[in-house]
């Protein structure tokens, strides 16, 4: 370590290849990464390029194409970021022993603070819907909202919470074969739910000319069924890792941190769904 | 008055000045740095290297980051940005200001001032430094290796810079655009940038202004706020999480400090206001660009916008207060040399801010016509808000009664936010009231009241804290003198400033409206006065910080602040001193004596004013009685100095009797001249019995003249009868004559007491 300063304004950086043997403590114990710039630099580069895309249409001058092509590139990296940054955190490690509780604890911790912000997230759009409700209902014609799809999407994603915490237990109890068949057939059934959601969309939008600007209710119902399929979205591919972790042997029966975590997000995807269709499906169809 | 710069042109050129004279502080104080060694030998200078190497490194170094402390330091430094960019906003608003008509620059760039001002301080400066404040010391104070998640962390940092620039892309781009346009004229690179421009809609963002200007910049304001919505989500997450989990050995939560306790309550309520405002910016973002209609009169309307506002908009005040209120009570008593009295009622009222802040929105909203019977619920707790902030203001009066108070510059912040918080306080619980709400609201009111807190105790602490945890963090200590100077100068400027736009508000001046009528001329320049002050004090920090660092004398003792003797050496500083003995061999001290900060016996622990009631009381008495006794000798010394400008011509004795008339007593000259007479006999006595150790001189008699000689100005406006010419030389010679008289009739009798009878002035 150099003393060619009077006192280092922060630790001095830490030799790549791990800590020192017998260096201080404070001067090695702190790792470095570039993912957190990179994904941030994804993010901001995403955020820049819906930016492009709005200026570009009010300005006319560059063609909104570009600006696509700026958000996508964002995506990307922020994608990539995402997964060098778990690979580093997560994936590199084999672990084999028990997880640590405390470990476990902080992560089931976070994924349930997290979850309270979701709360807020979806709870603005359904304050918009109960404004809208409040005045004059029904304000138009309404698409024709229960049939048969939504019935059985519904079970489609209340099975899929099911499955997946049959396979927790499986888990827990060391059946890693039965895991994995549980966990399977949660990533199958989220991916059909993925799909019914995109027929029911085509089948409003190109069959019975449902506009996302066709009025108040089309707002809420598409900002509330998309910010829903988002979640869902990202859930499948959590339980996609998950799976694949699960082939390659990261999971035990006392080694189940992220299985904890990603079944909590997808029983919540699934709470928040059942409420979506008792209030936006069931309750719009209702009047009183 | 009329100024022909280019407003745009202006606040990026004083921007880029501030940032090239900090360069030029730091360049000078590495020259100017010769400080020693403990073991003699000379300290190397710091490293400001611009080889292209080390840059690399050095880029390397901060961007790949994870440490805490480091990550803290970044946070620090990008609010610091942002609160120069937002205070170059607000010294242009009060500079507009100066004038009735709005002739320095026109509205449109006011209504743009005043919302970038708005946004980029309570965004981009208030919670990043907290953030900053709390990443570097939480994780020391509560004994944790790091941050929960140290890469979660360094992200939560990285997006703000681009959140910060794509909310003030319109001045970016229209500055762009107009240097561009001069060099090359139009064409559509230059077109593509002037198509962008600072919003003028103020920060509320309220609809349907908001969904009608067609400014595509309001976009990319919207897009920046809800990265920088993002960022802090991911920074409160994790700072709950440390605080849960991460505390060391002995931390627990009976003992955990207060300010590790407010930042886990900023936390939880970040958790639950942020993500409202994300879906809300979403919704007008949809609502410009797609044409969904959650804020048009058919779907949500504005009111709509209004409440998902204010739903996280009040509880942004408590985000941003309670990290300021948590650093009052941990660096206060270290300056009272006595524990903070009640350390569970303010960690309660810290609960209970955090719980009652949800409950409180539709205060903003009793003018928009929503049902009286719910408006008088919002009133209720609006007012009951008040009084856990109320718990906390007397638990730290009675942190300082009793003890052994130093008044170094972060004790003079605390002692000043608190009165300028108790002022903000009260002005808000008649805000409460709907009657008073309904008539002030639109006004200045408004701006003074909220201001005396987000001015008058949030940066008062900021600064406090980085004058408190300086060496820690540089290793330097920095110039206490300047310091001093400068919070008070900050506290003065600050008062001056907003008491003003209080009493702005019961003239019921409007705010957000660039021009007024010239009868409010007057107290609008006082405000702007008082504006530059801050302005001033504010560089003067920053000369300090940077200056120090480069230049300060090296930290020789880990206790800069005495706080062994009275057992508050807390954690963090702990961790210092280890550190300073681990890389350079300084030994950790021990004071002389000892004694817990906790004590309630008289005589050993704080020094007990109530014992001392009696010297006090007789010592108020006795300075009182002398003052009073000097003023009479000067006042009459003076009455023969005036009666002589009286009998030549240049004074008017008639101008007594407006002073007569001023406090409300028949307006005759002798009348007048009595109360003159009291005031020379108490009113400036007593102020001059006060100031006297700080004015120049060795004896009563020089400060006496000093102190005349100040006073002289006020006097020569108040009884100024219309003289002109050579009267008014008379006149002003005259008044300067009789003021002599007088600071000399007063020092001399003063000077008598300390010698024969023993007075202590």
């Amino acid at each position: 370590m150099s003393h060619s300063e009077v006192f280092p304004i922060t630790s001095p950086p830490a030799s790549d290849h791990g800590p020192a043997v017998d260096s201080p403590p404070d001067a090695t114990d702190h790792h470095r990464s570039s993912w957190p710039v990179v994904g941030a630099a994804g993010a901001a580069t995403l955020y820049a390029g819906v930016a492009l895309v709005l200026v570009a249409s009010a300005a006319g001058t560059v063609p909104p194409v570009l600006g696509v092509a700026v958000a996508v590139g964002g995506g990307i990296l922020t994608a990539v970021a995402l997964f060098g940054w778990l690979s580093e955190a997560f994936l590199s490690r084999v672990a084999t022993g028990p997880a640590d509780a405390e470990t476990r604890r902080i992560h089931v911790t976070t994924m349930v603070l997290f979850l309270a912000t979701d709360l807020g997230t979806f709870g603005a759009l359904f304050v918009y819907y109960g404004f809208i409700r409040a005045g004059t209902w029904p304000p138009a014609e309404l698409p024709p909202l229960i049939g048969s799809l939504i019935l059985l999407n519904t079970l489609v994603l209340v099975a899929s919470s099911l499955t997946f915490h049959a396979g927790h237990n499986a888990l827990e109890r060391g059946e890693r074969r039965r895991f994995l068949a549980w966990v399977g057939v949660t990533l199958l059934l989220g991916l059909v739910f993925l799909a019914g959601q995109v027929l029911e969309y085509y089948e409003f939008v190109v069959l019975e000319g449902v506009a996302v600007t066709g009025g108040v209710f089309e707002s809420a119902f598409f900002g509330l069924t998309g910010l829903h399929g988002l979640h869902v979205a990202l859930g499948v591919v959590l339980i996609g890792i998950v799976f694949v972790r699960g082939v390659r042997g990261a999971y035990g029966p006392e080694r189940d941190t992220s299985v904890a975590t990603v079944g909590l997000y997808w029983h919540f995807v699934d709470a928040v769904w059942l409420f979506l269709v008792a209030v936006l499906y069931v309750g719009a169809a209702i009047t009183f | 008055m009329s100024v022909s710069v280019d407003p745009t042109l202006l606040r990026v050129g004083l921007f880029v000045a501030i940032l090239g004279g900090c360069l030029a502080v730091a360049a000078r104080a590495r020259e100017h740095d010769a400080s020693v060694r403990p073991d003699g030998g000379a300290h190397a200078r710091r490293d400001l290297s611009l080889e292209v190497a080390s840059l690399k490194r050095g880029v390397k170094r901060w961007l790949t980051t994870t440490n805490h402390r480091d990550i803290g330091l970044l946070y620090i430094a990008f609010g610091t940005t942002a609160a120069l960019w937002g205070g170059i906003d607000g010294m242009m608003i009060r500079t507009e200001l100066l004038v009735p008509a709005a002739s320095v620059w026109n509205e449109p760039t006011y209504n743009e001032l005043f919302t970038a001002h708005g946004i980029t301080m309570l965004f981009f400066f208030v919670t990043p430094v907290f953030f900053g404040i709390g990443n570097y010391f939480l994780p020391l104070l509560i004994g944790a290796d790091d941050m929960a998640f140290p890469r979660l962390n360094a992200i939560g940092f990285w997006l703000l810079p681009p959140s910060l620039l794509l909310a003030r892309a319109g001045l970016l781009s229209e500055v762009t655009a107009k240097t561009l346009g001069f060099f090359v004229g139009e064409n559509p690179v230059v077109r593509f940038f002037g198509a962008l421009s600072e919003p003028a809609l103020g920060w509320t963002l309220y609809v349907p202004l908001s969904t009608q200007m067609a400014n595509p910049q309001i976009d990319l304001l919207l897009l920046g706020l809800h990265l920088s919505g993002i960022a802090t989500t991911l920074a409160a997450i994790n700072f709950v999480v440390t605080v849960v989990y991460e505390r060391g050995e002995g931390v627990t939560w009976a003992n955990l400090d207060i300010f590790s306790w407010t930042m886990l309550t900023t936390s939880g309520l970040v958790i639950f206001a942020f993500p409202i405002l994300g879906s809300a910016i979403v919704m007008l973002l949809l609502d410009r660009n797609v044409g969904t209609t959650f804020y048009a009169a058919e779907g949500g309307g504005p009111l709509l916008w209004q409440h998902l506002f204010w739903f996280f908009g009040h509880p942004e005040v408590y985000i941003i207060f309670l990290p300021a209120a948590g650093l009052m009570s941990l660096i206060l008593p270290k300056f009272c040399g006595r524990k903070l009295f009640g350390y569970q009622f303010v960690v309660y009222s810290t609960l209970a801010i955090g719980v009652l802040s949800f409950g409180v929105w539709v205060h903003h909203m009793f003018m928009t016509g929503i049902d009286p019977r719910i408006r008088a619920g919002f009133m209720v707790t609006t007012i009951a808000v008040a009084i856990p902030s109320a718990i906390k203001v007397f638990n730290w009066m009675t942190t300082i009664w009793d003890g052994s108070v130093r008044l170094t510059a972060p004790m003079i912040l605390c002692v000043s936010a608190i009165a300028t918080f108790v002022i903000a306080g009260v002005t808000g619980i008649f805000l409460a009231s709907i009657p008073i709400n309904i008539q002030y609201n639109g006004t200045y009111y408004v701006v003074g009241h909220f201001h005396l807190i987000v001015m008058g105790i949030i940066p008062f602490m900021m600064v406090a804290a980085s004058y408190y945890w300086y060496p820690i963090i540089t290793g330097r200590l920095f110039d206490r003198r300047l310091a001093r100077f400068q919070a008070t100068l900050l506290v003065v400027g600050s008062t001056i400033t907003f008491t003003t736009l209080v009493i702005l508000g019961l003239f019921e001046l409007p705010r957000r409206i660039a021009a007024y009528p010239a009868v409010y001329a007057p107290l609008q320049q006082v405000a702007t006065i008082g504006a530059y002050l801050v302005g001033i004090s504010v560089l003067l920090w920053l000369y300090n910080m940077l200056w120090s660092y480069w230049a300060g004398p090296p930290v020789e003792d880990a206790d800069v602040w005495n706080l062994k003797a009275t057992e508050q050496f807390t954690r963090e500083w702990q961790w210092f001193e280890a550190r300073l003995e681990r890389e350079y061999g300084i030994e950790p001290t021990e004071p002389a004596t000892v004694r817990p900060s906790s004590t309630a016996v008289p005589g050993e622990g704080s020094p007990a004013i109530s014992t001392q009631f009696r010297p006090i009381v007789s010592k108020v008495a006795e300075n009182t009685l002398v003052g009073a006794l000097g003023g009479l000798v000067g006042t009459l010394l003076m009455t023969g100095v005036l009666s002589s400008g009286a009998v030549i011509g240049v004074f008017d004795v008639a101008a007594f009797a407006d002073l007569a008339g001023l406090i409300g007593l028949p307006q005759d000259p002798l009348v007048g001249y009595l109360v003159f007479l009291a005031g020379g006999m108490t009113l400036w006595p007593l102020l001059f019995v006060t100031i006297a150790r700080y004015i120049p001189g060795r004896t009563q008699i020089t400060r006496g003249l000093w102190f005349a000689t100040i006073v002289v100005a006020g006097f020569l406006l108040a009884f100024y009868t219309g003289q002109t010419g050579l009267e008014l030389v008379g006149y002003v010679a005259f008044s300067i004559l009789g003021h002599w008289a007088y600071g000399l009739g007063l020092g001399l009798t003063l000077q008598y007491a300390i010698y024969n009878w023993d007075v202590e002035v």
